[in-house]
């Protein structure tokens, strides 16, 4: 089966055939989008074979520059500005997650829970509910067993007003810490208002 | 007789007899199922879902048409066709049989009749009576002068059988072909009967006879059994279309983590199953969405639109709960818990994600009658709790309809689920040991939405508490450990949700489904199971009522495939329950399995028991190779050798996980030693 797909020799881009309809095939067109990030890495690598991704081979001016505009935006948190801390922490996380994928995964990854934990207290600050659960949601997945992710999401759905899934995420963060104050307290709020929902109180 | 070598069935003797055992072998027992079918719906029609008189939806007339069409479709189906052909066939087969005169044959031959003596009669009789016969029938005594020759014939006939039944009785060698052949010439010409009419075999129409045959057995029977196996085939065991089990199969193994699962997905997921272009061709994938969401928005379609609308509302709900089968092995939380949320959307008609609002107060919306445009949003209600106990706003001005007694009714019939306890449990165990047979054993009230807070469980009657709270472990339960779910009552819905057209399947789905979630990663830890048995007593109790002793504790049980896990120590669940029909009434609650490796109690040594084969025997060699305990040589037992044995002994107990209770066994052996 051959699929419709256009090469352009200038950009070094695999691209989906114009004539082809790009609703059926958005599966397709996800891949080509990753390929081509992979291709545009490989060739700014400037190298035949990507060197193996391990701590040596870690681009470290990236991390200065990301390490920087963390800071910045851990100044802005405690000045209060929390608008300006949401973007520079954005800013940031952009940074972290534009690493090239040659590059060692794992130490990306906690690159990016750092500014995503930032960017996500942010809309926490500001109830901006729904960027936050959004946040949140993705530290959830990225490292379930740090508490204070499901505190987090956890306090966005209280905002968001889905006060069971609340308590849900409080709960599954006390799995992993079980004397967490902050979890017991926010589960305690939670269930009082659930009650409160429901005309028990 | 004729010039062949076989009887025919001239005088329809036998193939009456042929045919009506052929019709009855498959009537039979399909009549059986048909009545038993409708005796089970029939039965049920008693306690049919009744839908609110009072509450007219905007598909009422597209929902009665599509019931009226599905019952006639229910009563005229080719089943109740064929059974009625078969039994007018089997009376015309009887009546053919009863109007036929049986001719006795001349086989039947029974000296001791015509002699007119008893069977047990002594020779002597025998031939006193033979003598008597004779004597009136020999061909000399009788005067033939004034006899037809039909009748002369007959008295000849009549003494030739009185000789021959007089020395089948006397004679030796008569009397041995008598016995032997039933007559006393010895045996007769062998005849081979066929159960038919001679003119279908010989005659001009014997051609059709052979095509009949080959019709039967070249072309119907491989026809008949090609499409049964087809059918067999292509529907799974939930009763899902093979190709739709394929789709979603497809959904799940591309499905991408990143996905942000909503209602409009998974409508889109199941518009593609073939179920629904069987129900008529020109439905696309497409079509069925916008149909599907049109229902969701409670929209009004126009000519054939709406009442294809209704047949595919109606099995939507189905497929929903198969795809919940095939994504639960794949362990997928987030499109398992969002397909219940979609069935209960078509359920009761009602988008939740087009705008928050409707999100918001999806409890309230569910009533029949509510409509989001009249309803006072400035009011926090947004749960059927808050609406019936603590109104922020009197109901009639909140919800703004007609007839809102009516539908504060049929809010506090709505079945919550008030939990008492939860736990896992292995039967006949205080604690959860390692690799054990385990089950959730959730205890809870049913309470309605009307009543507040739960009674104290000191409060409840003696009764419940010593039968429901604290089940007593006898053999029974041991034995099925669910018997005592089992015992519930069926759950039945009050009122039928109004907007859903088929009526029947909200009694075989209208309980809770319950996941159970591993929390370290979020995902299905065991295939969803369902609640369907739970005693709804407690919906019709006052407040009072339910607070005091009248309360009744309904029982769930969750048992678990998988054995608890080898290593001790705490292992983090969750339990969710999800009504399948109601928004509302859901249940979430973390659970902790705490596995323990007690020693087990020194059971008193059976005096029965067999011993362990010796470790140098030939069934000690075999015991060790089955991975059993043998009994140790002492004598054998070294300082250099002692290390290796306990090597090997470690190695067998890596290997003999499944019978934990010989290792427990083996190292009380060795701690003796």
């Amino acid at each position: 089966m051959s699929l419709p797909l256009v090469y352009d020799s200038t950009g070094k881009k695999v691209a989906l055939d114009e004539d082809v309809p790009a609703k059926s095939f958005e599966d397709l067109q996800l891949e080509i989008t990753q390929l081509n990030t992979l291709i545009k890495d490989y060739v700014n690598s400037n190298v035949d074979v990507p060197p193996v991704p391990t701590k040596d081979h870690y681009t470290k001016n990236l991390s200065m520059m990301i390490k920087k505009m963390h800071e910045s935006a851990a100044n802005s948190m405690r000045a209060k500005k929390y608008n300006d801390a949401a973007k520079q922490f954005g800013v940031a996380l952009g940074l972290a997650a534009a690493r090239p994928k040659f590059e060692n995964f794992q130490m990306t990854i906690s690159e990016v829970l750092i500014c995503l934990v930032g960017r996500c207290d942010a809309n926490i600050m500001l109830k901006n509910w729904a960027d936050g659960y959004a946040d949140a949601d993705m530290l959830c997945q990225l490292a379930a067993n740090i508490p204070e992710n499901h505190l987090r999401k956890g306090v966005c759905q209280t905002g968001l007003g889905n006060l069971l899934a609340a308590k849900t995420d409080f709960e599954r963060g006390l799995c992993f810490n079980s004397a967490h104050p902050k979890l017991k307290e926010e589960l305690q709020k939670v269930q009082l208002l659930i009650a409160e929902e429901n005309g028990e109180a | 007789m004729s010039q062949s070598r076989y009887d025919y069935d001239e005088n329809s003797e036998t193939w009456p007899y042929f045919v009506l055992t052929g019709v009855l072998l498959p009537l039979l027992p399909t009549t059986w199922s048909l009545v038993s079918e409708n005796l089970s719906s029939g039965s049920k029609s008693s306690d049919e879902l009744r839908s609110v008189s009072w509450f007219k939806p905007y598909n009422q007339v597209a929902q009665n048409q599509y019931r009226s069409k599905k019952r006639a479709r229910n009563t005229l189906s080719r089943k109740f066709v064929l059974v009625l052909v078969g039994w007018v066939l089997v009376a015309a087969i009887i009546y053919q049989i009863m109007t036929t005169e049986l001719v006795v044959g001349e086989t039947s031959f029974d000296p001791w009749k015509i002699l007119q003596i008893d069977e047990s009669a002594s020779e002597k009789v025998i031939k006193s009576a033979y003598r008597k016969l004779s004597l009136k029938f020999h061909p000399d005594k009788v005067d033939t002068s004034k006899m037809s020759q039909q009748e002369m014939d007959a008295v000849d006939t009549a003494y030739v059988l009185i000789n021959k039944a007089y020395k089948a009785l006397t004679d030796e060698s008569v009397r041995e072909n008598f016995l032997k052949y039933g007559n006393p010439d010895g045996p007769g010409e062998v005849k081979h009967g066929i159960a038919l009419p001679k003119f279908l075999i010989e005659g001009k129409t014997s051609p059709v006879l052979v095509v009949l045959y080959v019709l039967l057995i070249a072309i119907i029977l491989p026809t008949v059994v090609g499409s049964w196996w087809n059918g067999v085939r292509s529907y799974t065991k939930q009763g899902l279309h093979v190709d739709t089990a394929a789709h979603f199969l497809d959904v799940l193994i591309n499905y991408n983590p990143a996905t942000i699962c909503q209602i409009e997905t998974v409508l889109k997921y199941i518009s593609s199953a073939t179920e629904f272009q069987l129900i008529d061709k020109s439905l696309t994938p497409e079509k069925v969405e916008s149909l599907l969401i049109s229902h969701l928005e409670r929209t009004h379609l126009n000519g054939k639109d709406e009442g294809l609308k209704q047949e595919i509302v109606a099995i939507a709900p189905k497929l929903i709960i198969g795809f919940i089968d095939i994504a639960s092995s794949f362990r997928n939380t987030d499109l398992c818990l969002k397909l219940v949320e979609t069935h209960r959307c078509i359920i009761q008609a009602l988008n939740i994600e087009k705008d928050p609002l409707s999100y918001k107060y999806r409890q309230i919306l569910q009533l029949p009658g509510v409509d989001l445009d009249k309803l006072d949003t400035t009011q926090p209600i947004y749960s059927l709790g808050k609406l019936l106990k603590k109104p922020t706003v009197k109901p009639e001005e909140f919800l703004n309809a007609d007839k809102t007694d009516n539908i504060l009714k049929i809010a506090s019939e709505i079945p919550l689920i008030e939990p008492l306890d939860c736990k896992f449990k292995v039967t006949g165990e205080t604690f959860v040991p390692p690799n054990a047979n385990v089950h959730i054993s959730l205890k809870f009230l049913v309470k309605s939405p009307a009543q507040k807070s739960k009674p104290e469980t000191s409060k409840l009657s003696k009764e419940v508490q010593t039968t429901q709270l604290n089940e007593k472990e006898t053999m029974e339960t041991l034995r099925n450990p669910l018997k005592i779910v089992e015992d519930q009552p069926k759950i039945k819905l009050s009122t039928a949700p109004a907007y859903f057209p088929d009526p029947d399947y909200l009694k075989e789905n209208n309980g809770w489904i319950a996941f159970l979630i591993v929390q370290k990663d979020g995902k299905l830890g065991e295939n969803p199971q369902f609640v369907t048995k739970v005693d709804l007593a407690n919906l019709k109790l006052t407040q009072e009522e339910f607070l005091e002793s009248k309360a009744v504790v309904s029982t769930f049980k969750f048992p678990l495939t998988a054995p608890t896990p080898q290593e001790e120590g705490q292992f983090q669940f969750r339990l969710i329950l999800r009504h399948l029909v109601y928004f509302g009434s859901d249940l979430d609650i973390p659970l902790v399995m705490e596995v323990e490796n007690k020693p087990i109690e020194a059971a008193e040594k059976d005096l029965y028991e067999i011993e362990d084969p010796d470790e140098d025997s030939l069934a000690g060699a075999l015991a060790q190779m089955r991975g059993e305990s043998v009994r140790k040589i002492e004598a054998e037992y070294s300082s250099s050798d002692d290390e290796s044995e306990e090597e090997e002994e470690e190695e067998e107990i890596d290997w003999t996980d499944i019978d934990t209770d010989t290792d427990v066994e083996e190292e009380e052996k060795k701690k003796e030693k």
